[in-house]
Protein backbone atom coordinates (compact mmCIF):
# COMPACT_ATOMS: atom_id res chain seq x y z
CA UNK A 1 0.00 0.00 0.00
CA UNK A 2 2.95 2.49 0.74
CA UNK A 3 3.90 4.77 -2.25
CA UNK A 4 7.69 4.72 -2.45
CA UNK A 5 9.07 5.79 0.32
CA UNK A 6 12.42 3.96 1.21
CA UNK A 7 13.33 4.19 4.85
CA UNK A 8 16.82 3.78 4.99
CA UNK A 9 17.11 6.87 2.23
CA UNK A 10 15.25 9.38 5.01
CA UNK A 11 17.21 10.80 7.81
CA UNK A 12 16.26 10.53 11.02
CA UNK A 13 14.37 13.67 11.69
CA UNK A 14 12.01 12.60 8.35
CA UNK A 15 11.86 8.94 9.73
CA UNK A 16 10.18 10.52 12.54
CA UNK A 17 7.87 13.11 10.53
CA UNK A 18 6.44 9.99 8.49
CA UNK A 19 5.98 8.08 11.75
CA UNK A 20 3.66 11.00 12.92
CA UNK A 21 1.97 10.87 9.23
CA UNK A 22 1.26 7.16 9.60
CA UNK A 23 0.21 6.97 13.53
CA UNK A 24 -2.21 9.74 12.55
CA UNK A 25 -3.15 7.29 9.69
CA UNK A 26 -3.18 4.31 11.71
CA UNK A 27 -0.58 2.28 9.66
CA UNK A 28 0.67 -0.41 12.21
CA UNK A 29 2.53 -2.42 9.81
CA UNK A 30 4.65 0.94 8.19
CA UNK A 31 5.36 1.95 12.11
CA UNK A 32 6.57 -1.21 12.92
CA UNK A 33 8.93 -0.31 10.18
CA UNK A 34 10.05 2.54 11.16
CA UNK A 35 10.52 1.57 14.56
CA UNK A 36 12.73 -0.92 13.70
CA UNK A 37 14.68 1.53 11.00
CA UNK A 38 15.26 4.14 14.31
CA UNK A 39 16.72 1.10 16.38
CA UNK A 40 18.38 -0.13 13.36
CA UNK A 41 20.37 3.06 13.43
CA UNK A 42 21.32 3.43 16.48
CA UNK A 43 18.30 5.75 18.55
CA UNK A 44 17.63 5.07 22.11
CA UNK A 45 14.54 3.30 22.89
CA UNK A 46 12.99 6.17 24.96
CA UNK A 47 13.89 8.35 21.70
CA UNK A 48 11.79 6.47 19.46
CA UNK A 49 9.12 6.39 22.22
CA UNK A 50 9.20 10.04 22.52
CA UNK A 51 9.89 11.34 19.12
CA UNK A 52 7.80 9.02 17.50
CA UNK A 53 5.39 7.04 19.10
CA UNK A 54 4.01 9.76 21.87
CA UNK A 55 4.92 13.16 19.76
CA UNK A 56 2.13 11.28 17.08
CA UNK A 57 -0.22 10.33 19.58
CA UNK A 58 -0.21 14.11 20.98
CA UNK A 59 -0.76 14.99 17.34
CA UNK A 60 -3.86 12.69 17.22
CA UNK A 61 -5.29 13.14 20.80
CA UNK A 62 -5.32 16.93 20.13
CA UNK A 63 -7.25 16.81 17.19
CA UNK A 64 -9.67 14.05 19.05
CA UNK A 65 -10.07 17.05 21.68
CA UNK A 66 -10.89 18.98 18.97
CA UNK A 67 -13.62 17.25 17.23
CA UNK A 68 -11.26 16.40 14.21
CA UNK A 69 -10.75 12.92 14.80
CA UNK A 70 -13.25 10.26 16.51
CA UNK A 71 -12.99 7.31 18.17
CA UNK A 72 -12.63 5.09 15.17
CA UNK A 73 -9.91 6.88 13.91
CA UNK A 74 -8.44 6.90 16.56
CA UNK A 75 -8.57 3.31 17.81
CA UNK A 76 -6.72 2.97 14.41
CA UNK A 77 -4.05 4.96 15.72
CA UNK A 78 -3.47 3.40 18.84
CA UNK A 79 -3.58 0.36 17.45
CA UNK A 80 -0.27 1.34 14.74
CA UNK A 81 1.01 2.74 18.40
CA UNK A 82 0.68 -0.71 19.89
CA UNK A 83 2.67 -2.24 17.23
CA UNK A 84 5.44 0.24 18.16
CA UNK A 85 5.31 -0.25 21.30
CA UNK A 86 5.18 -4.26 21.56
CA UNK A 87 8.79 -3.44 19.66
CA UNK A 88 9.79 -0.74 22.56
CA UNK A 89 8.45 -2.15 25.44
CA UNK A 90 10.73 -4.93 26.39
CA UNK A 91 13.79 -2.54 25.31
CA UNK A 92 12.12 0.13 27.30
CA UNK A 93 12.20 -2.57 30.62
CA UNK A 94 15.71 -3.33 29.97
CA UNK A 95 16.91 0.29 30.34
CA UNK A 96 14.84 0.92 33.14
CA UNK A 97 13.28 4.34 32.27
CA UNK A 98 11.97 5.95 34.82
CA UNK A 99 8.42 5.90 35.56
CA UNK A 100 6.21 9.46 36.22
CA UNK A 101 4.55 7.70 38.34
CA UNK A 102 1.79 4.54 38.41
CA UNK A 103 -1.98 4.42 38.07
CA UNK A 104 -4.58 1.64 38.34
CA UNK A 105 -7.30 2.02 35.52
CA UNK A 106 -10.34 0.11 34.94
CA UNK A 107 -14.11 0.43 33.72
CA UNK A 108 -16.94 0.90 36.98
CA UNK A 109 -19.19 -1.70 37.68
CA UNK A 110 -21.50 -3.18 35.23
CA UNK A 111 -19.72 -1.35 32.75
CA UNK A 112 -18.01 -3.60 30.21
CA UNK A 113 -17.46 -0.72 27.37
CA UNK A 114 -13.47 -0.16 27.75
CA UNK A 115 -12.37 1.33 24.13
CA UNK A 116 -11.95 4.81 25.87
CA UNK A 117 -10.11 3.28 29.22
CA UNK A 118 -7.57 1.27 26.41
CA UNK A 119 -6.83 4.21 24.75
CA UNK A 120 -6.22 6.46 28.32
CA UNK A 121 -3.71 3.47 29.05
CA UNK A 122 -2.50 3.26 25.85
CA UNK A 123 -1.52 7.41 26.35
CA UNK A 124 -0.28 7.06 29.49
CA UNK A 125 2.43 4.93 28.99
CA UNK A 126 3.61 6.18 26.68
CA UNK A 127 3.67 9.33 28.59
CA UNK A 128 5.78 7.37 31.05
CA UNK A 129 3.18 6.20 33.45
CA UNK A 130 3.21 2.43 34.91
CA UNK A 131 -0.25 1.33 34.26
CA UNK A 132 -2.25 -1.24 36.11
CA UNK A 133 -5.08 -2.02 33.61
CA UNK A 134 -7.95 -3.50 35.87
CA UNK A 135 -10.07 -4.44 32.54
CA UNK A 136 -13.83 -4.07 33.14
CA UNK A 137 -16.56 -4.21 35.53
CA UNK A 138 -14.35 -3.02 38.60
CA UNK A 139 -16.15 -3.36 42.38
CA UNK A 140 -14.85 -0.82 44.68
CA UNK A 141 -12.85 -3.27 46.40
CA UNK A 142 -11.01 -4.42 43.38
CA UNK A 143 -9.96 -0.79 42.50
CA UNK A 144 -8.87 -0.48 46.41
CA UNK A 145 -6.94 -3.65 46.11
CA UNK A 146 -4.98 -2.65 43.51
CA UNK A 147 -4.00 0.73 44.78
CA UNK A 148 -2.50 -0.56 47.78
CA UNK A 149 -1.12 -3.03 46.17
CA UNK A 150 0.77 -0.94 43.59
CA UNK A 151 0.80 1.88 45.87
CA UNK A 152 -0.79 3.77 43.07
CA UNK A 153 -0.77 7.61 42.69
CA UNK A 154 -3.65 7.86 40.65
CA UNK A 155 -6.96 6.14 39.99
CA UNK A 156 -8.78 6.13 36.70
CA UNK A 157 -12.62 5.28 36.26
CA UNK A 158 -14.40 5.33 33.34
CA UNK A 159 -17.98 4.92 32.31
CA UNK A 160 -20.00 4.79 29.13
CA UNK A 161 -23.35 4.52 30.51
CA UNK A 162 -25.58 6.73 32.55
CA UNK A 163 -26.81 4.01 34.30
CA UNK A 164 -23.21 3.01 35.90
CA UNK A 165 -21.42 6.42 36.05
CA UNK A 166 -23.25 6.64 39.48
CA UNK A 167 -21.19 3.90 41.07
CA UNK A 168 -17.91 6.07 40.70
CA UNK A 169 -19.58 7.86 43.61
CA UNK A 170 -19.41 4.11 45.48
CA UNK A 171 -16.03 3.85 44.99
CA UNK A 172 -14.89 7.73 45.60
CA UNK A 173 -16.87 7.50 49.18
CA UNK A 174 -15.31 3.54 50.00
CA UNK A 175 -12.25 5.22 49.69
CA UNK A 176 -13.27 8.01 52.01
CA UNK A 177 -14.61 5.30 54.71
CA UNK A 178 -11.54 3.39 54.62
CA UNK A 179 -9.38 6.86 55.02
CA UNK A 180 -7.33 6.44 51.67
CA UNK A 181 -9.21 8.76 50.26
CA UNK A 182 -6.13 11.55 50.04
CA UNK A 183 -3.37 9.27 49.48
CA UNK A 184 -4.31 8.53 45.53
CA UNK A 185 -5.50 11.37 42.66
CA UNK A 186 -9.21 10.13 41.39
CA UNK A 187 -9.59 10.95 37.98
CA UNK A 188 -12.98 10.19 36.05
CA UNK A 189 -13.85 9.83 32.37
CA UNK A 190 -16.26 8.81 30.07
CA UNK A 191 -18.99 9.79 27.70
CA UNK A 192 -21.60 11.10 29.74
CA UNK A 193 -20.04 12.74 32.20
CA UNK A 194 -18.84 16.40 32.90
CA UNK A 195 -17.35 18.63 34.90
CA UNK A 196 -20.28 19.21 37.25
CA UNK A 197 -20.19 15.33 37.90
CA UNK A 198 -16.79 15.10 38.83
CA UNK A 199 -17.03 17.64 41.56
CA UNK A 200 -20.57 16.43 42.56
CA UNK A 201 -18.95 12.76 43.10
CA UNK A 202 -15.79 14.34 44.50
CA UNK A 203 -13.19 13.11 42.06
CA UNK A 204 -9.80 15.80 41.57
CA UNK A 205 -10.82 16.00 37.83
CA UNK A 206 -12.78 14.91 34.91
CA UNK A 207 -10.66 14.31 31.84
CA UNK A 208 -12.68 14.35 28.48
CA UNK A 209 -10.65 12.71 26.74
CA UNK A 210 -7.20 10.55 26.61
CA UNK A 211 -5.01 13.82 25.97
CA UNK A 212 -6.63 15.66 28.72
CA UNK A 213 -6.03 12.58 31.21
CA UNK A 214 -2.42 12.37 30.76
CA UNK A 215 -1.72 16.48 30.71
CA UNK A 216 -3.71 16.84 34.17
CA UNK A 217 -2.27 13.63 35.41
CA UNK A 218 1.23 14.91 35.00
CA UNK A 219 -0.43 18.31 36.59
CA UNK A 220 -0.99 16.15 39.62
CA UNK A 221 1.96 14.85 39.74
CA UNK A 222 4.00 17.59 40.19
CA UNK A 223 2.07 18.78 42.45
CA UNK A 224 2.56 15.77 44.55
CA UNK A 225 5.93 15.80 43.81
CA UNK A 226 5.65 19.04 45.11
CA UNK A 227 3.89 18.16 48.14
CA UNK A 228 6.34 14.95 49.22
CA UNK A 229 9.44 17.06 48.98
CA UNK B 1 -56.76 24.81 31.76
CA UNK B 2 -53.98 22.58 33.33
CA UNK B 3 -54.88 18.68 33.03
CA UNK B 4 -57.73 19.10 30.15
CA UNK B 5 -56.10 16.48 28.61
CA UNK B 6 -55.13 12.94 29.01
CA UNK B 7 -51.86 11.77 28.71
CA UNK B 8 -52.50 9.98 25.63
CA UNK B 9 -54.22 13.19 23.88
CA UNK B 10 -51.34 15.53 25.24
CA UNK B 11 -48.68 13.28 23.69
CA UNK B 12 -50.17 12.50 20.43
CA UNK B 13 -51.04 16.36 20.29
CA UNK B 14 -47.44 17.26 20.83
CA UNK B 15 -46.20 14.53 17.71
CA UNK B 16 -48.78 16.44 15.68
CA UNK B 17 -47.01 19.55 15.63
CA UNK B 18 -50.18 21.24 18.09
CA UNK B 19 -49.88 22.89 21.56
CA UNK B 20 -51.57 20.39 24.41
CA UNK B 21 -52.23 21.64 27.51
CA UNK B 22 -49.00 20.88 29.17
CA UNK B 23 -45.66 19.57 28.33
CA UNK B 24 -45.82 15.75 28.88
CA UNK B 25 -43.53 14.08 30.76
CA UNK B 26 -41.78 10.70 29.89
CA UNK B 27 -39.33 8.17 31.90
CA UNK B 28 -36.56 6.26 30.77
CA UNK B 29 -36.82 3.77 34.10
CA UNK B 30 -36.26 0.46 33.23
CA UNK B 31 -33.31 0.17 35.72
CA UNK B 32 -35.61 1.71 38.30
CA UNK B 33 -38.50 -0.35 37.73
CA UNK B 34 -36.16 -3.31 38.03
CA UNK B 35 -34.53 -2.19 41.49
CA UNK B 36 -38.02 -1.39 42.62
CA UNK B 37 -39.41 -4.90 41.94
CA UNK B 38 -36.50 -6.72 44.43
CA UNK B 39 -36.13 -9.17 42.06
CA UNK B 40 -32.80 -9.79 40.89
CA UNK B 41 -32.01 -7.65 37.78
CA UNK B 42 -30.70 -11.61 35.91
CA UNK B 43 -33.99 -12.69 36.18
CA UNK B 44 -36.20 -9.74 35.78
CA UNK B 45 -34.76 -8.44 32.96
CA UNK B 46 -35.68 -12.14 31.46
CA UNK B 47 -39.80 -11.79 32.56
CA UNK B 48 -42.06 -9.75 30.55
CA UNK B 49 -44.43 -10.27 32.86
CA UNK B 50 -42.61 -8.81 35.55
CA UNK B 51 -41.09 -6.07 33.63
CA UNK B 52 -44.70 -5.39 32.78
CA UNK B 53 -46.26 -5.31 36.35
CA UNK B 54 -42.97 -2.82 36.86
CA UNK B 55 -43.67 -0.28 34.53
CA UNK B 56 -47.78 -0.58 35.87
CA UNK B 57 -46.39 0.25 39.14
CA UNK B 58 -44.16 2.98 38.20
CA UNK B 59 -46.60 4.48 36.10
CA UNK B 60 -49.38 4.26 39.04
CA UNK B 61 -46.95 6.02 41.30
CA UNK B 62 -45.36 9.01 39.20
CA UNK B 63 -48.23 9.56 36.14
CA UNK B 64 -46.21 10.26 33.66
CA UNK B 65 -47.48 10.26 30.34
CA UNK B 66 -44.87 8.35 28.11
CA UNK B 67 -43.69 5.16 28.94
CA UNK B 68 -40.63 3.73 27.14
CA UNK B 69 -40.41 -0.27 27.32
CA UNK B 70 -37.02 -2.52 26.96
CA UNK B 71 -34.59 -4.51 29.03
CA UNK B 72 -31.39 -2.63 27.84
CA UNK B 73 -29.78 -2.37 24.73
CA UNK B 74 -28.50 -6.13 24.05
CA UNK B 75 -31.57 -7.97 23.16
CA UNK B 76 -31.71 -7.60 19.79
CA UNK B 77 -28.10 -8.89 19.70
CA UNK B 78 -29.02 -11.81 22.02
CA UNK B 79 -31.29 -12.92 19.62
CA UNK B 80 -28.95 -12.52 16.76
CA UNK B 81 -26.64 -15.19 19.02
CA UNK B 82 -24.22 -12.35 20.10
CA UNK B 83 -23.15 -13.20 23.50
CA UNK B 84 -25.17 -11.37 26.18
CA UNK B 85 -24.71 -11.49 30.22
CA UNK B 86 -27.27 -11.22 32.86
CA UNK B 87 -25.87 -8.69 35.57
CA UNK B 88 -26.53 -7.81 38.93
CA UNK B 89 -27.65 -4.21 39.53
CA UNK B 90 -27.11 -3.17 35.82
CA UNK B 91 -28.58 -3.65 32.46
CA UNK B 92 -27.64 -6.84 30.42
CA UNK B 93 -24.61 -5.70 28.40
CA UNK B 94 -22.85 -7.78 25.45
CA UNK B 95 -19.84 -9.02 25.44
CA UNK B 96 -19.31 -11.27 22.82
CA UNK B 97 -20.29 -10.74 18.98
CA UNK B 98 -22.48 -13.17 17.14
CA UNK B 99 -19.51 -13.38 14.20
CA UNK B 100 -16.33 -13.81 13.89
CA UNK B 101 -15.26 -11.61 11.14
CA UNK B 102 -17.61 -9.48 8.38
CA UNK B 103 -16.86 -12.68 6.06
CA UNK B 104 -20.03 -14.66 8.36
CA UNK B 105 -22.76 -12.36 7.67
CA UNK B 106 -24.39 -15.08 5.60
CA UNK B 107 -24.01 -17.39 8.95
CA UNK B 108 -26.75 -14.95 10.65
CA UNK B 109 -30.79 -14.94 10.70
CA UNK B 110 -33.31 -12.42 11.01
CA UNK B 111 -34.50 -13.66 14.32
CA UNK B 112 -38.65 -14.20 14.16
CA UNK B 113 -39.99 -11.76 17.70
CA UNK B 114 -42.77 -13.99 18.71
CA UNK B 115 -40.13 -16.89 18.62
CA UNK B 116 -36.53 -16.10 19.49
CA UNK B 117 -35.65 -14.77 23.77
CA UNK B 118 -36.01 -12.53 24.89
CA UNK B 119 -37.51 -10.39 22.28
CA UNK B 120 -40.67 -12.51 23.06
CA UNK B 121 -40.63 -11.45 26.69
CA UNK B 122 -40.17 -7.86 25.63
CA UNK B 123 -43.25 -8.20 23.72
CA UNK B 124 -44.90 -10.07 26.55
CA UNK B 125 -44.23 -7.08 28.59
CA UNK B 126 -45.43 -4.54 25.74
CA UNK B 127 -48.53 -6.88 25.48
CA UNK B 128 -49.37 -6.74 29.13
CA UNK B 129 -48.35 -2.66 29.11
CA UNK B 130 -50.40 -1.77 26.14
CA UNK B 131 -53.87 -3.57 27.86
CA UNK B 132 -53.63 -2.51 31.19
CA UNK B 133 -53.09 1.04 30.70
CA UNK B 134 -52.93 1.97 26.81
CA UNK B 135 -56.35 3.75 26.65
CA UNK B 136 -54.83 6.26 29.19
CA UNK B 137 -50.92 6.12 28.67
CA UNK B 138 -48.57 6.98 25.65
CA UNK B 139 -46.64 3.60 25.31
CA UNK B 140 -43.38 3.39 23.31
CA UNK B 141 -42.17 -0.22 22.89
CA UNK B 142 -38.49 0.43 22.01
CA UNK B 143 -37.49 -1.88 18.93
CA UNK B 144 -33.81 -1.55 20.78
CA UNK B 145 -31.08 -1.25 18.56
CA UNK B 146 -31.02 0.61 15.39
CA UNK B 147 -28.80 -0.94 12.47
CA UNK B 148 -25.57 0.76 13.50
CA UNK B 149 -25.60 0.12 17.09
CA UNK B 150 -26.68 -3.57 15.95
CA UNK B 151 -24.14 -4.09 13.65
CA UNK B 152 -21.17 -2.97 15.79
CA UNK B 153 -22.45 -5.29 18.98
CA UNK B 154 -22.82 -7.97 16.28
CA UNK B 155 -19.15 -7.60 14.80
CA UNK B 156 -17.60 -6.82 18.15
CA UNK B 157 -17.89 -3.05 19.18
CA UNK B 158 -14.09 -2.58 18.45
CA UNK B 159 -13.79 -4.53 15.60
CA UNK B 160 -16.67 -2.56 14.25
CA UNK B 161 -15.34 1.02 14.78
CA UNK B 162 -12.08 -0.15 13.26
CA UNK B 163 -13.19 -1.57 9.90
CA UNK B 164 -15.30 1.43 10.07
CA UNK B 165 -12.46 3.58 10.07
CA UNK B 166 -10.31 1.83 7.53
CA UNK B 167 -13.84 1.76 5.21
CA UNK B 168 -14.38 5.51 5.20
CA UNK B 169 -10.83 6.85 5.91
CA UNK B 170 -9.05 9.30 3.44
CA UNK B 171 -5.03 9.45 4.52
CA UNK B 172 -3.88 12.41 5.07
CA UNK B 173 -0.23 11.29 5.31
CA UNK B 174 2.22 11.33 2.41
CA UNK B 175 1.52 7.92 1.97
CA UNK B 176 -2.05 8.88 0.41
CA UNK B 177 -4.43 6.28 -0.50
CA UNK B 178 -8.42 5.95 0.92
CA UNK B 179 -11.04 4.21 2.42
CA UNK B 180 -11.20 0.48 1.54
CA UNK B 181 -14.17 0.01 -1.00
CA UNK B 182 -14.45 -3.47 -0.16
CA UNK B 183 -14.53 -3.15 3.16
CA UNK B 184 -17.29 -0.69 3.11
CA UNK B 185 -19.31 -2.94 1.00
CA UNK B 186 -19.09 -5.35 3.30
CA UNK B 187 -20.11 -3.30 5.84
CA UNK B 188 -22.99 -1.99 4.30
CA UNK B 189 -23.98 -5.77 3.88
CA UNK B 190 -24.11 -5.89 7.32
CA UNK B 191 -25.97 -2.79 8.44
CA UNK B 192 -28.79 -3.90 5.79
CA UNK B 193 -28.89 -7.24 7.67
CA UNK B 194 -29.06 -5.15 11.21
CA UNK B 195 -31.91 -2.87 9.42
CA UNK B 196 -34.10 -6.07 8.67
CA UNK B 197 -33.82 -7.22 12.14
CA UNK B 198 -34.83 -4.22 13.95
CA UNK B 199 -37.22 -3.12 11.72
CA UNK B 200 -39.14 -6.51 12.20
CA UNK B 201 -38.98 -6.18 15.59
CA UNK B 202 -40.36 -2.80 15.22
CA UNK B 203 -43.32 -3.90 13.26
CA UNK B 204 -43.97 -6.73 16.31
CA UNK B 205 -43.61 -3.72 18.84
CA UNK B 206 -46.72 -1.77 17.29
CA UNK B 207 -48.46 -5.16 16.98
CA UNK B 208 -48.19 -5.79 20.51
CA UNK B 209 -50.06 -2.88 21.28
CA UNK B 210 -47.70 -0.01 21.63
CA UNK B 211 -48.44 3.35 20.19
CA UNK B 212 -44.82 4.08 18.74
CA UNK B 213 -41.35 2.28 18.54
CA UNK B 214 -38.03 3.47 18.81
CA UNK B 215 -34.60 2.69 17.86
CA UNK B 216 -31.10 3.75 19.37
CA UNK B 217 -28.12 4.85 17.90
CA UNK B 218 -25.91 6.16 20.38
CA UNK B 219 -22.65 4.71 19.05
CA UNK B 220 -23.38 6.66 15.36
CA UNK B 221 -22.94 9.69 17.42
CA UNK B 222 -20.59 12.37 17.83
CA UNK B 223 -19.40 11.41 20.81
CA UNK B 224 -17.58 8.23 19.33
CA UNK B 225 -17.91 8.54 15.45
CA UNK B 226 -17.72 11.29 13.07
CA UNK B 227 -20.39 13.11 11.39
CA UNK B 228 -18.90 12.09 7.91
CA UNK B 229 -19.10 8.37 8.73
CA UNK B 230 -22.66 8.72 11.17
CA UNK B 231 -23.36 10.66 7.03
CA UNK B 232 -22.48 7.41 5.23
CA UNK B 233 -23.18 4.24 7.63
CA UNK B 234 -26.07 5.38 9.73
CA UNK B 235 -27.96 7.99 8.39
CA UNK B 236 -29.89 6.58 5.35
CA UNK B 237 -30.45 3.45 7.43
CA UNK B 238 -32.07 4.98 9.85
CA UNK B 239 -33.86 7.65 6.74
CA UNK B 240 -34.92 4.07 5.35
CA UNK B 241 -36.37 2.87 8.39
CA UNK B 242 -38.63 5.64 8.69
CA UNK B 243 -39.62 5.47 5.65
CA UNK B 244 -40.48 2.21 5.92
CA UNK B 245 -42.48 2.36 9.23
CA UNK B 246 -44.53 5.57 8.19
CA UNK B 247 -45.83 4.01 5.07
CA UNK B 248 -47.37 1.83 7.72
CA UNK B 249 -48.48 5.03 9.83
CA UNK B 250 -45.85 4.20 12.76
CA UNK B 251 -43.92 6.46 14.03
CA UNK B 252 -40.39 6.27 15.40
CA UNK B 253 -38.16 7.98 17.93
CA UNK B 254 -34.63 8.02 17.20
CA UNK B 255 -32.39 7.95 20.08
CA UNK B 256 -28.84 9.06 20.70
CA UNK B 257 -26.85 10.28 23.50
CA UNK B 258 -23.96 12.35 24.10
CA UNK B 259 -23.98 15.73 22.54
CA UNK B 260 -25.37 15.26 18.87
CA UNK B 261 -25.51 18.36 18.12
CA UNK B 262 -24.02 18.38 15.09
CA UNK B 263 -25.87 15.99 13.70
CA UNK B 264 -29.01 17.01 14.74
CA UNK B 265 -30.32 18.56 11.68
CA UNK B 266 -29.23 15.35 9.59
CA UNK B 267 -31.50 13.60 12.16
CA UNK B 268 -34.29 16.03 11.91
CA UNK B 269 -34.03 14.59 7.86
CA UNK B 270 -34.50 11.04 9.02
CA UNK B 271 -38.23 12.12 9.04
CA UNK B 272 -38.16 10.66 12.30
CA UNK B 273 -41.02 11.91 14.67
CA UNK B 274 -39.15 12.30 18.32
CA UNK B 275 -35.52 12.89 18.57
CA UNK B 276 -34.53 11.62 21.74
CA UNK B 277 -31.72 13.66 23.00
CA UNK B 278 -29.65 14.16 26.11
CA UNK B 279 -28.57 16.93 28.14
CA UNK B 280 -25.42 17.39 26.24
CA UNK B 281 -26.94 18.79 23.40
CA UNK B 282 -26.92 22.35 22.39
CA UNK B 283 -30.87 23.50 22.87
CA UNK B 284 -30.75 26.58 21.37
CA UNK B 285 -29.75 25.00 17.86
CA UNK B 286 -31.83 21.96 18.67
CA UNK B 287 -34.73 24.23 19.05
CA UNK B 288 -33.78 25.60 15.98
CA UNK B 289 -33.11 22.38 13.96
CA UNK B 290 -36.06 20.55 15.23
CA UNK B 291 -39.54 23.91 15.21
CA UNK B 292 -42.13 22.41 13.39
CA UNK B 293 -40.19 19.15 12.13
CA UNK B 294 -39.84 16.70 15.08
CA UNK B 295 -40.28 16.44 18.75
CA UNK B 296 -37.76 16.51 21.28
CA UNK B 297 -37.44 13.73 23.97
CA UNK B 298 -35.25 14.64 26.67
CA UNK B 299 -32.98 16.27 27.78
CA UNK B 300 -32.95 16.43 31.34
CA UNK B 301 -29.36 14.94 32.92
CA UNK B 302 -30.07 11.14 34.43
CA UNK B 303 -27.30 10.71 36.44
CA UNK B 304 -25.74 14.12 36.94
CA UNK B 305 -29.42 15.81 37.92
CA UNK B 306 -32.01 12.83 37.88
CA UNK B 307 -30.05 10.42 40.10
CA UNK B 308 -27.74 12.31 42.34
CA UNK B 309 -28.74 15.78 42.39
CA UNK B 310 -31.38 17.59 44.54
CA UNK B 311 -34.89 18.03 43.98
CA UNK B 312 -33.79 22.26 42.95
CA UNK B 313 -31.69 20.99 40.61
CA UNK B 314 -34.42 18.54 38.67
CA UNK B 315 -36.52 21.45 38.30
CA UNK B 316 -33.93 23.93 37.07
CA UNK B 317 -32.81 21.58 34.79
CA UNK B 318 -36.49 21.30 33.79
CA UNK B 319 -37.54 24.68 33.41
CA UNK B 320 -34.38 25.95 30.88
CA UNK B 321 -35.90 22.43 29.27
CA UNK B 322 -39.24 23.75 29.09
CA UNK B 323 -38.44 27.31 28.35
CA UNK B 324 -36.30 26.30 25.52
CA UNK B 325 -37.65 23.73 23.88
CA UNK B 326 -40.90 23.53 24.66
CA UNK B 327 -41.64 26.81 23.07
CA UNK B 328 -44.35 26.55 20.85
CA UNK B 329 -45.12 22.87 21.54
CA UNK B 330 -42.93 19.89 20.22
CA UNK B 331 -41.34 18.86 23.64
CA UNK B 332 -42.08 16.12 25.45
CA UNK B 333 -39.61 16.39 28.88
CA UNK B 334 -37.61 13.45 30.49
CA UNK B 335 -34.21 11.95 30.96
CA UNK B 336 -32.74 11.99 27.72
CA UNK B 337 -31.23 8.88 28.42
CA UNK B 338 -31.75 5.70 31.14
CA UNK B 339 -32.33 6.90 34.35
CA UNK B 340 -30.13 5.06 37.01
CA UNK B 341 -31.73 2.23 39.38
CA UNK B 342 -31.06 4.35 42.34
CA UNK B 343 -32.83 7.62 41.33
CA UNK B 344 -34.68 9.09 44.20
CA UNK B 345 -38.46 9.21 43.64
CA UNK B 346 -38.88 12.75 45.18
CA UNK B 347 -36.82 13.54 42.03
CA UNK B 348 -38.88 11.67 39.48
CA UNK B 349 -41.89 13.52 41.05
CA UNK B 350 -40.36 16.95 40.79
CA UNK B 351 -39.79 16.62 37.07
CA UNK B 352 -43.45 15.51 36.34
CA UNK B 353 -44.35 18.61 39.01
CA UNK B 354 -42.03 21.06 37.28
CA UNK B 355 -43.92 19.84 33.68
CA UNK B 356 -47.40 20.90 35.53
CA UNK B 357 -46.05 23.94 36.96
CA UNK B 358 -44.27 25.46 34.62
CA UNK B 359 -45.39 23.51 31.47
CA UNK B 360 -48.45 24.36 31.13
CA UNK B 361 -49.77 26.63 27.64
CA UNK B 362 -51.36 29.51 27.70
Amino acid sequence: MSEEIILSELSQEEIYELMKEDLYDGLADEIVEEVNESLGRGQQPYEVLTYGLVAGMEIVGNDFRDGILFVPEVLMAAKAMKAGMAILRPLLAETGAEKIGSMVIGTVKGDIHDIGKNLVTMMMEGAGFEVFDLGINNSAEAYIEAIEKHDADILGMSALLTTTMPYMKVVIDTLKEKGIRKNVVVLVGGAPLNEAFAEAIEADAYCRDAAVAVETAKKFMQIRRGVKA
Amino acid sequence: MTQSMTSLERTRTVLAGGIPDRVPVDLHNFMMVAEASGAPFPEFFQDGEAMAEGQIKAWREFGHDVLILENGTAALAEACGAQVEYMEGSAPVCHGPAIKSLDDIDKLEVPDPYKVFPLTENLRATRIVAQEIGDKAFIIGRADQGPFSLAAMLLGMEEFLLRLAQADGGRSGRRGGGGDAELAKKLHRLLEFSLAVTTRYAYAQIQAGAHMTSIGESLSGPDVCSPKSYKTFEWSYAKRMVENLKADNIQLAYHICGDATAIVPDMVETGATILELDYKVDMLAVKAATRGRATVLGPVDPSGVLALGAPSDVENAAREAIEILGEGGGLILGPGCALPPKTPAENVHRLIETARKYGVYA
